[in-house]
């Protein structure tokens, strides 16, 4: 369950980012499905979810495990933006994420 | 002096920079205060909620103090973008790790076992990186721009 509910609060979190992503960047969408507004509400509304299952996670865990994981996040956001942004992660910031996957690692295991 | 390093050394990069870590204290409490709320409302079954979505910590205090925490730290955060570049904002601002991991253990009293420091250390490394590639990218953009 927990498990479950971190990955959704990644998902969540990631959405919220790409979808204000969308909303800042009107010429990322041509033509735009949804007028603006709608992707910037959905955004808000997905940082929102991941604010609160954050903290339905933080009464099962301790900060100090909890809070280095949501590095995770940063995951998230790159796969998100290789898929619907089509945007290419340069080698630096696959440098980034491999140290960063390391630390989720080594974190995990000192639970 | 480089042109870099005169930049580093300016009276408004220090101010930017100082606000930048404020930020970061101010984030770093909110992180505090949350888990103080959800520790606070855990054993308590008040709402029509279910407990994982969270929604029941909204009657904690303790989370509304994490909210105002939460609001003083991105107003402090924009305050800093106006002087200093978002890429070296997000490299001074992965500090917020080392300070949320000293706070569970001065104010919450959780243990920090060596591997969890040494975790914290890698993923505020990653983070470095991939904040560093990304001013790089913004500096390539501007050039190009201009």
């Amino acid at each position: 369950m927990t498990a479950l509910l971190f990955v959704l609060n990644a998902a969540a979190f990631a959405a919220g980012q790409l979808l204000l992503k969308l909303a800042m960047s009107p010429h990322l969408l041509a033509p735009k499905r949804w007028p603006n507004w709608c992707y910037f509400a959905g955004g808000i509304a997905g940082l929102a979810v991941s604010f609160f299952l954050s903290l339905g996670l933080l009464q099962r865990l301790e900060l100090s495990y909890f809070f280095p994981l949501q590095g995770a996040n940063v995951f998230a956001v790159i796969l998100g933006s290789m898929i619907f942004l089509r945007e290419r992660p340069s080698r630096p910031l696959l440098v980034g994420a491999l140290l960063v996957a390391i630390g989720i690692g080594l974190v995990s295991v000192s639970s | 002096m480089s042109a870099s390093d005169s930049k580093l050394a300016s009276p408004r990069f220090r101010r930017s920079a100082l606000l930048v870590l404020l930020s970061q204290v101010f984030e770093a409490a909110s992180e505090v205060l949350r888990k103080l709320g959800a520790d606070a409302t855990a054993a308590t079954q008040l709402s029509v909620f279910p407990q994982w979505t969270g929604l029941s910590t909204l009657g904690s205090p303790w989370v509304w103090a994490a909210v105002v925490a939460a609001l003083a730290a991105f107003g402090t955060w924009l305050v800093a973008l106006r002087h200093l570049d978002l890429g070296v904002a997000f490299v001074l601002g992965s500090v917020v790790h080392i300070f949320v991991a000293a706070g569970s253990w001065l104010v919450l009293g959780e243990h920090i076992s060596p591997i969890r420091a040494v975790g914290i250390l890698f993923i505020v490394a990653g983070l470095v990186v991939v904040a560093r590639s990304q001013a790089d990218l913004e500096t390539r953009t501007e050039r190009t721009e201009v």
